[in-house]
């Protein structure tokens, strides 16, 4: 899954912000579907086999979150069954199914945009705001890592010097204590390093006068980016449009309304439907593509 | 052309009444190579960073430092901040961002240049030095000879006229370093990048250097070529063992011409002038007597006989098959290792980067478990023994980075109220008992950490590269001190990448290669039997004479097959 990756940053999230937008807060049932479909096809070209691993978290929370609704939730006229003195109906219980739905369609696109966003591209969009938190934040994501290896590397070291003794909750507790007042020595003596690496480098305090420093931008913002973002807006509108005609209006309570399925609503659905998909026709298209170029050698 | 021009400059810091610098007065040329050599705590430092004016320790300074003509007091800031590059010790330190593109494009965004003139300059400077394939990478994830590589890169995309090095290989090891040091001199010959480099493993600068400074409190002792600072060094007890082993050699005798500084020299120095009628040293010749028993050729023969039966004395400390794996679907780091430890036996494991040393010693150590094999320690199971007695009067480890060993305020604290130096080893603290154990030099770090490991009364002694970062006097100190300490009856493991160090203080030696020991000899067989990994004095007589593997061996071997007419 290269295709996706390639993208500009801010084209990136400019779709995800769409996608997990119309999912969250349109909650229309035949939308909830098609954006779940889209966010499973998307994850599978994305992770492949690790998604299997992840199969039965996302089937218990769907389960859990489908369960608890009409338990919470006593709205709507059609009375199924009661439990404990407790009415259960029918909407809650649809309400609930979508709802859980939705959470899973939500969690995949987070999870597809955790992969395809990494830090340095997060920290490329905090810095077009405020490039000096960028900077700071770049900072001190190089610098966890580092602290972490060298609790580990204070924690090994003193475990064979005796000075804790795992067999001992006590003196456990005490040598993290010890070793947490010397990472702060440690910090302070590593800030200084770096301090001084930073200064060598021509780091200068902003506050001082006809001093601008630049920011490197590893990103481009290419063609294919433009036509993206065109793209999504198109659909977009096409889609509000669809929305605001009513055509697809849907409502859970007081009772479940019907699905229509009309000549006006397929539109929007088919529209949503492309959206959703884009990442994945894009990426089967380059296959192809490779074939193609391939077969022609 | 003068570049850098420094002209009496004494420096004193606030707190301390003794001038750090006194009267230090030099020129260095365009395009030279200087190295900077002396002891630990002779003022280098503090030269360097007052020539590097952002980093100028604060302090009471006179006399005055010219660059390129100018006062760099009075220059504006950005100018000598671009033409003054500065690389200091510590690898990770100095890395700034996450990613090894940010670090690159750092000094040129302070520059405040454009992004296309920074993708330009930084996809040059990434070529050259062949950064390509780890420039999307995070820094953390880095080798360290990768990540002083990414320093000296950082801070050669700003494109300095001179280039300053504090200790730039003190933490790598030996492949790493002379990596370094090849790409410092490619600089040098094929831009005339000026180099001042302060160094204390002389043995790969002098070569490429132009011209050597050396420095002892605080004075300019001596500035001249590599082959003529010999006479000077050689005078001084602590700065002779430092000299390349050519140089030694050559200074051991009294010969007139000019002084070898390379390998190939010493060797061409040797077969001129030298006859090769004893070409085998006897044992009772040897300088370093790792085996430390003194006898005839007969019963030296025997316990190399034993040695290699593996019947010599009792185990200590053995490994059966043992594997190790980090992670559940990494690779194997231990694969199958299999050796022993005899009892009062000083045994060096030696081999490449990340080969899985520095792990088998943790293995040893009881901090990381196998999941297949056995360790035992005096024939029983490392994972029987509990915590409470196994690190009390059993085992202990003195690890590669010794700053993890330390974890109170001051050394007092460290080593208890009343430390008493233990007889027979060299541990002098007394001027140090009341400083942060961080402020100590390389040197001084490592023995106390090691004096504080030794509380522990082990008989069982692990050391992960004690040598790492120190000068040739503390590793001396170090050699004699696990001499003693063998003496006393302790048995010792010892993971080193120093060749000259194992040469000297090993009873056997063994490589470990790919997850496994592939070899096990004693010293002499050992790297008599390497022909790339041995130690320069073996390289420097191969084939003129025999199982010759330090440099004091060389200079016995030489002496008795010293001409009459010479």
């Amino acid at each position: 899954m290269n295709t996706f990756k390639r993208f500009h940053p801010v084209t990136i999230v400019v779709y995800f912000f769409v996608v997990t937008g119309f999912t969250m807060f349109y909650n229309q049932p035949v939308f909830l579907v098609i954006s779940c479909i889209g966010a499973l096809i998307f994850s599978i070209l994305l992770l492949g086999r690790e998604l299997i691993a992840s199969i039965p978290f996302y089937f218990l929370f769907f389960l859990g979150a489908a369960v608890i609704n009409p338990l919470f939730n006593h709205n709507g006229t059609t009375i199924l069954f009661f439990l404990n003195g407790q009415v259960i109906t029918k909407e809650a219980v649809i309400y609930g199914f979508f709802m859980a739905i939705m959470l899973i369609a939500v969690l995949m696109w987070f999870r597809a945009l955790s992969i395809l966003m990494s830090s340095d591209k997060w920290l490329f969009l905090f810095g077009t705001v405020t490039p000096r938190l960028a900077l700071v934040m770049s900072m001190a994501l190089r610098y966890i890592p580092l602290f972490r290896m060298q609790v580990q590397k204070i924690q090994q070291t003193q475990k064979a010097m005796g000075a804790i003794n795992e067999d001992s909750y006590l003196s456990k507790g005490a040598g993290s204590l010890q070793i947490f007042s010397v990472m702060v020595t440690w910090s302070l003596e590593n800030a200084i390093d770096t301090a001084d690496s930073m200064r060598a480098r021509g780091f200068v305090d902003h506050h001082k006068k006809n001093y601008k420093r630049s920011r490197f931008v590893n990103y481009k913002f290419r063609r294919s980016d433009g036509l993206l973002i065109f793209l999504v807006i198109l659909l977009t509108g096409i889609l509000s449009a669809g929305i605001l005609k009513g055509a697809i209006s849907y409502s859970y309570y007081p009772t479940a309304s019907k699905l229509l399925f009309s000549k006006e609503s397929i539109i929007p659905y088919a529209a949503y439907g492309i959206l959703v998909l884009l990442p994945a026709i894009l990426e089967i298209k380059e296959r192809i593509q490779w074939i193609y170029y391939k077969s022609g050698m | 052309m003068d570049l850098l021009q420094v002209r009496d400059v004494t420096f004193r810091y606030p707190t301390s009444g003794e001038a750090v610098l006194n009267g230090m007065s030099f020129r260095i040329k365009k395009g030279e190579f200087v190295v900077l050599c002396g002891e630990t705590g002779c003022g280098k430092t503090t030269l360097l960073r007052l020539i590097k004016n952002e980093l100028a320790p604060h302090g009471e300074r006179k006399g005055r430092i010219y660059f390129s003509g100018k006062d760099i007091e009075e220059s504006e800031d950005n100018e000598i901040t671009q033409n003054i590059g500065f690389v200091m010790q510590r690898p990770e330190t100095q890395i700034v961002t996450d990613t090894v593109w940010h670090e690159l494009a750092f000094g040129l965004e302070n520059m405040g240049l454009s992004t296309s003139l920074i993708r330009r300059r930084v996809g040059e400077m990434a070529s050259y030095f062949g950064i390509g394939d780890w420039f999307d990478k995070k820094t953390s994830e880095l080798s360290g000879g990768q990540k002083q590589l990414l320093n000296l890169a950082a801070v050669m995309v700003m494109q300095p006229e001179l280039l300053i090095l504090d200790e730039p290989t003190a933490q790598l090891d030996p492949i790493a370093a002379a990596d370094f040091i090849a790409t410092l001199q490619k600089l040098n010959r094929e831009f005339g990048l000026t180099i001042l480099l302060s160094e204390h493993r002389l043995e790969d600068v002098f070569p490429v250097a132009d011209r050597i400074m050396v420095m002892g409190e605080g004075r300019l002792l001596c500035y001249d070529t590599p082959g003529n600072v010999g006479t000077f060094m050689n005078q001084n007890d602590k700065l002779r063992l430092s000299m390349p082993c050519a140089m030694r050699v050559f200074h051991a005798f009294d010969f007139t011409e000019k002084s070898p500084v390379t390998v190939k020299e010493g060797r061409t120095f040797i077969e001129d002038h030298f006859d090769r009628k004893i070409i085998n040293l006897r044992r009772e010749d040897r300088k370093s007597l790792p085996m430390q028993t003194k006898g005839s050729e007969e019963a030296n023969k025997e316990s190399v006989r034993k040695l290699r039966s593996k019947s010599y004395g009792t185990p200590a400390l053995s490994f059966h098959e043992v594997s190790f794996r980090h992670q559940r679907d990494e690779d194997d780091v231990l694969r199958y290792t299999s050796f022993s430890v005899f009892e009062n036996e000083i045994y060096c494991i030696l081999g490449g980067n990340a080969s899985g040393k520095s792990t088998t010693l943790r293995v040893a150590a009881g901090v990381l478990h196998p999941y297949s094999g056995k360790v035992n320690l005096f024939g029983k199971r490392l994972s029987s023994y509990k915590a409470g007695s196994l690190y009390k009067n059993n085992l202990a480890m003195l690890p590669q980075d010794v700053q993890t060993v330390f974890i109170k305020n001051t050394v007092r604290e460290e080593l208890g109220k009343d430390y008493k130096q233990p007889q027979g080893l060299d541990f002098d603290f007394t001027k140090l008992m009341d400083k942060h154990p961080y402020d100590l030099s390389g040197g001084e770090q490592q023995l106390c950490a090691l004096a504080k490991v030794l509380q522990q009364e082990p008989r069982v002694l692990l050391l992960d590269e004690p040598t790492k970062g120190i000068d040739s006097y503390y590793k001396a100190k170090m050699i004699n001190i696990i001499r003693h300490l063998k003496q006393e009856g302790m048995t010792i493991l010892i993971v080193t990448h120093d060749l000259e160090f194992a040469a000297h203080c090993a009873d056997r030696c063994a490589l470990f290669f790919n997850g496994e020991i592939t070899s096990e000899d004693a010293p002499w067989e050992f790297f008599e039997g390497n022909n790339f990994y041995t130690t320069a004095a073996n390289r420097m007589t191969r084939n003129l004479y025999e199982k010759i593997i330090t440099v004091e061996d060389a200079i016995e071997i030489c002496r008795l097959n010293q001409r009459d007419d010479s």
